[in-house]
């Protein structure tokens, strides 16, 4: 078995209510583990309608869960493997999106559930996500269409209005920020001298110690894939946008051409790409940026240098 | 954290262990010891340096090319540098007892002068293979490790780092030497220590291999090749001194064919990247708990 991914359009909490409480109690009784990622109110309402069934059922409240796409990837992934490590055959899910205001916020989400097709579709993951249109933009249930192979109607169809994922990322990644001039930091004398001098620049502009940290570790790993893999000439730039610190390293190969590289987990036995998503991990925002004849990689951070 | 000119710390010997380091190159024993010299003049202890040369004034030039930070303590005394044959041969010939006398009266001293413990290392002189008394050499290592092993996990610690050329002492001495060791810097570990941030050791008392410093891509197939050709079978590791590690370096500890390993101790930059990798998780990895 492997991932269903399933889109669940609704209005009202008794619908919401009619489906979902049997989709759970069938899981369990087929000894499946059960894991709702819902606001409160909701799991207070589902957790009333399963009875004694409910005690079986997680409940993770969905805005301490959809932080950002790259956390609530790693946190599906994570939760797979623990249930299954500890015995569980196969794993049923009931998850919402959190509210959300702006365009680029819904944007990222849409992105999101394109991703989750390829990065979680190894695990036996039955996710089911509600989408009530009582809280969510028309844009984001639009997105949410395309993004899904199951739609759930009176019974289980498949879902026409299904895109392949690359394509949505694609169309939904914000343009790379335009940039001034950088300053370049020489590399050719190994990571261990990189690190010490992007080091320099992170504390010189402000960035807080436990993110110049993490932006380290993850600039290591972009600078790792374009030594390793890259073209010849691997260049690395640093800066400040106002308020925001920018790593740039770029090589002259080809490139990465996959949207979706570095948002799949590692998987067991198999460690390739996992550099980048270490990266994506580790970074508040990640831009892969082809030009012509170039190839980059842009690691922001939060600066604190007064601007 | 650390300075430039590749002074990185990468000591794969702890505060308070009797250690032996084994390379067959005079340049890779150097390199460690400075880092060992260097690690206890941190840590505010007293340093003797036992140097296997007939002129210890060049020993001393020597020591302040390889790391112009040792001079202030040079003056001011908190680094000794002596000649190593007259403290193990002081008669031309070599005497445990004596020998045993020396190092608890350095202790003594180190703690009289005020220094946190004391860090000590020696040179065992080359004449020291032809000279009356070598048979004693396995005896002493033993006897200094249960010397060591008495003192009071309360008490300065004071660290040994007794240093064999692997290429001028008979076989059957150095393996008896070793076994006197609770850490052993091992011959075929030479290459890990070579980029001077990251050194490697085979902690004898608890079976592990140990890792200290920074293992990133520029070093991670090195890594990978001393343990394809010398480590085979089920391979534990203490990684709780590596500060640094990347998806390249964690890669190389499973070596070319992805052996299982079990990791003892990690540090908080290992445990940090074995979650993302999801091998905290992985049945081919033992993670022993935190803590």
């Amino acid at each position: 078995m492997s991932l269903t991914h399933g889109i669940f359009i609704y209005d009202d909490d008794d619908t919401m209510l009619q489906k979902m409480a049997p989709f759970l109690e069938s899981g369990l009784e087929r000894g499946e583990a059960a894991v709702v990622v819902v606001a409160r109110r909701k799991w207070e309402l589902l957790a009333d309608a399963l009875g004694p069934a409910g005690k079986k059922v997680s409940h993770i409240d969905c805005g301490a869960f959809y932080t950002r796409p790259e956390d609530a990837l790693a946190g599906y992934d994570l939760v797979m493997r623990q249930l299954l490590r500890d015995g569980a055959s196969a794993v049923r899910a009931f998850a919402e999106l959190p509210r959300c205001e702006a365009e680029e916020e819904w944007s990222s989400w849409i992105a999101y559930e394109a991703i989750v097709n390829r990065a979680l579709e190894h695990h036996p993951f039955w996710v089911m996500c509600g989408y009530d249109r009582r809280e969510l933009p028309e844009a984001l249930i639009e997105g949410g269409l395309q993004t899904h192979q199951h739609v759930l109607a009176d019974g289980w169809e498949r879902n026409a209005h299904y895109r392949i994922p690359e394509r949505v990322v694609a169309y939904h990644a914000p343009p790379p920020t335009p940039l001034r001039e950088l300053r370049a930091l020489p590399v050719e004398d190994g990571p261990r001298a990189f690190r010490e001098r992007l080091s320099a620049e992170l504390s010189k502009s402000g960035v807080p110690e436990y993110e110049a940290g993490d932006i380290v570790v993850a600039a290591g790993e972009v600078l790792a894939n374009a030594q390793l893999h890259g073209g010849e000439r691997v260049s690395v730039g640093v800066g400040c946008l106002g308020d925001q610190f920018v790593c740039e390293i770029s090589d002259d190969g080809p490139g990465i051409d996959d949207p979706l590289a570095g948002y799949v987990p590692p998987r067991l036995g198999t460690s390739d790409g996992a550099g980048l998503w270490v990266a994506r991990q580790l970074t508040r925002r990640l831009e892969l940026v082809p030009t012509p004849g170039r190839f980059s990689v842009r690691l922001w951070a939060a600066a604190d240098n007064g601007a | 954290v650390s300075s430039l000119n590749g002074a990185v710390r990468a000591v794969p010997v702890r505060p308070g262990e009797h250690a032996c380091c084994r390379f067959a190159d005079a340049g890779d024993r150097e390199r460690l010891a400075i880092a060992f010299v260097r690690d206890g003049l941190e840590r505010g202890e007293k340093v003797m340096y036992y140097a296997d040369r007939d002129d210890v004034a060049r020993m001393l030039t020597r020591l302040e090319e390889m790391d112009p930070h040792l001079e202030p303590a040079l003056t001011g005394g908190q680094l000794e540098v002596r000649p190593a044959s007259e403290t193990y041969m002081p008669a031309g010939r070599f005497d445990s007892d004596q020998m045993l006398g020396v190092v608890r009266d350095e202790y003594e001293r180190a703690l009289e002068e005020g220094y946190t413990g004391l860090s000590m290392t020696g040179e065992i002189p080359v004449a020291l293979c032809e000279a009356p008394g070598r048979e004693q050499l396995a005896l002493y290592e033993a006897r200094l490790e249960r010397d060591h092993e008495s003192v009071p996990a309360d008490a300065p610690p004071y660290s040994i780092l007794c240093q064999y050329d692997h290429g001028r002492f008979a076989p059957a001495i150095l393996s008896d030497v070793a076994e006197a060791h609770q850490v052993d810097v091992s011959p075929e570990l030479a290459p890990i220590g070579r980029n001077g941030h990251l050194a490697a050791a085979r902690d004898r008392a608890h079976d592990a291999l140990r890792l200290s410093g920074e293992l990133d891509y520029g070093c991670a197939q090195t890594v990978s090749e001393v343990l394809d050709a010398h480590f085979h079978g089920p391979l534990r590791l203490d990684l709780a001194d590596l500060s640094y590690v990347d998806v390249a370096g964690m890669r190389a500890l499973r070596g070319r064919k992805g052996q299982p390993v079990t990791i003892a101790s990690a540090s908080e930059a290992v445990r940090r990247l074995l979650e993302l990798l999801a091998w905290d998780t992985d049945p081919g990895i033992e993670l022993a708990e935190a803590g």
